[in-house]
């Protein structure tokens, strides 16, 4: 039986009269302890918790951390059972993650698309009308393609950021008074770059204050910049708020959930840019660098 | 005569496990208490203080006792000395926990000003740095002790920035500025408690090695 054990993913020790009789390889790593060194010593000095010590004295489960790991015990008479639960529960927590993503992806589209299948319902020129079902149809395709998961493409025509404004304005409501300095075309999928200007101005509208600028221009490495600026005032750490569930100061009291910059930041990976925040003159910016190959 | 000095070491060893683990237990319910708003789980962790007090006493009089008995010399002295010193700085560590507690129970009292990220960062290092000093002086591992000293330049970094992001919410808004201060001292007290830790991570490196860890 030891035999197994000694080459076991399970933890086992073995105790009796409060000292430690046998613990295997797996019990010792996830102990963090030298089995040489607790062997025949008190149960305390290879469980180094009073609460673990009690929990081998009257069975039962328990889980602990230590050394950064999650780890969940059984305690029989006599012995202890460990599992190591760690990568369990960085699973069940990128799971949790995911679905917030999800969540945060599609609350405002499905707010947007409620508004604009109700102008449907109103006075609408047949112009006005086909205008919006153009949008709807090519949200409804955006949202589809969010769901699959799918990297996004490179664009076959290189095509004006200013063309992605009606579709921001008809799905964000204060996203009309935007002031646009954004020149240049772009070769990277529109529909991902539109998730990232949806989720960067639905922030400075949110949490900064006007005018809100959606600006592009030319960085070093023969890269563009893209980003959205607004006239908050400094923020203490910019890096910071691109970790997930991490809110800014002005966002006390105001509904979100610290994940938009994350997913910015991972959509600009996605193409091979990178994201950023800094401080421009009186303005807070947030964006995404383009590389060379994404614009022109 | 070596055997009787052995289990007298040994039986120090297991009553600073004791400390440790008291006090880990003493930081990890404050820090609950803050996280969840629960100033029950604060008042717990304030009680178990005197627990850890009773046992600072108990280590110092059996360390007493032993050099007493046995007039211990080299390594062995140094043991004793170094268990000596290290207690002191583990009860002003648990008094630290305390005083989170107590900030934690009157923070209760109100809506938090923000999700709190960055001191359960801080709590959960110092949780690594306080079962790292436990493994250095139960396996005389100056290795561990060295990792200590490492943790504890983590939570200066996290106390820098939490304390720019609060002098932050504080030149916002001055009505934010009575939580942030508490907020501050929350912190004061984690980093506090780190560097706690750190004087005992030292004292074990010169323990195990004779020299003074070099930073």
């Amino acid at each position: 039986m030891r035999a197994a054990w000694e080459s076991a993913e399970e933890g086992i020790l073995l105790h009796s009269e409060g000292r430690v009789r046998y613990l295997n390889p797996a019990a010792a790593r996830m102990l963090g302890v030298d089995r040489r060194a607790v062997i025949g010593a008190p149960l305390l000095f290879a469980l180094r918790d009073e609460r673990l010590e009690r929990l081998a004295g009257s069975g039962g489960r328990g889980r602990f951390e230590r050394g950064g790991r999650v780890i969940e015990v059984r305690a029989l008479p006599g012995r202890l059972h460990l599992h190591d639960r760690t990568a369990l529960e960085r699973a069940e927590r990128a799971l949790a993650e995911g679905r917030a993503v999800l969540f945060h992806e599609l609350r405002t589209p499905v707010a947007g698309l409620v508004a604009l299948f109700e102008a449907l319902g109103g006075d609408l020129t047949p112009e006005e009308a086909a205008e919006v079902r153009g949008l709807i149809q090519a949200e409804l395709a955006r949202l589809a393609r969010l769901v699959e998961g799918r990297r996004p493409e490179r664009a076959a025509n290189p095509w004006p950021i200013e063309a992605l404004r009606p579709r921001l304005e008809r799905l964000l409501p204060g996203a009309a008074g935007l002031v646009w300095q954004a020149p240049h075309r772009l070769r990277l999928e529109a529909d991902a770059v539109f998730q990232i200007l949806l989720n960067l101005v639905e922030n400075a509208l949110k949490y900064g204050r006007p005018p809100v600028r959606v600006v592009s221009q030319e960085a070093g490495g023969g890269r563009l910049r893209l980003e959205v600026q607004d006239g908050g005032p400094p923020l203490p750490d910019y890096p910071a708020l691109f970790r997930p569930g991490r809110r800014g100061v002005h966002a006390a009291g105001v509904r979100g959930s610290g994940l938009g910059l994350a997913i910015v930041r991972r959509i600009a990976r996605g193409f091979g840019g990178e994201a950023y925040g800094r401080r421009v003159g009186e303005a807070n910016a947030f964006g995404v660098y383009i590389p060379p190959e994404g614009w022109e | 005569m070596r055997q009787a000095l052995e289990q007298e070491i040994g039986k120090v060893i297991e009553l600073f496990l004791r400390m440790a683990s008291k006090t880990k237990e003493m930081l990890e319910e404050a820090t609950e208490g803050l996280v969840r708003g629960d100033p029950q789980r604060a008042q717990a962790a304030i009680a178990k203080d005197r627990e850890v007090d009773a046992l600072e006493a108990a280590i110092e009089n059996e360390v007493i006792a032993a050099i007493a008995r046995h007039q211990p010399v080299a390594g062995d002295l140094r043991f004793f000395v170094t268990v000596l010193k290290a207690v002191t700085d583990l009860e002003r560590a648990a008094d630290y926990a305390a005083h989170v507690a107590e900030d934690a129970a009157v923070l209760a009292q109100e809506p938090p000003l923000k999700r709190y990220v960055l001191l359960p960062q801080m709590a959960r290092r110092l949780g690594e740095m306080l079962d790292l000093v436990a493994k250095s002086v139960a396996e005389k591992d100056a290795g561990a002790a060295m990792k200590v000293l490492e943790l504890d330049d983590d939570v200066d970094d996290l106390y820098e920035q939490l304390t720019r992001e609060l002098i932050t919410y504080m030149l916002e808004d001055p009505r934010t500025i009575g939580k942030a201060l508490t907020l501050l001292r929350v912190a004061r007290s984690y980093e506090r408690f780190g560097d706690h830790l750190e004087n005992i991570a030292e004292r074990v490196v010169y323990w195990v090695t004779g020299q003074t860890p070099h930073r």
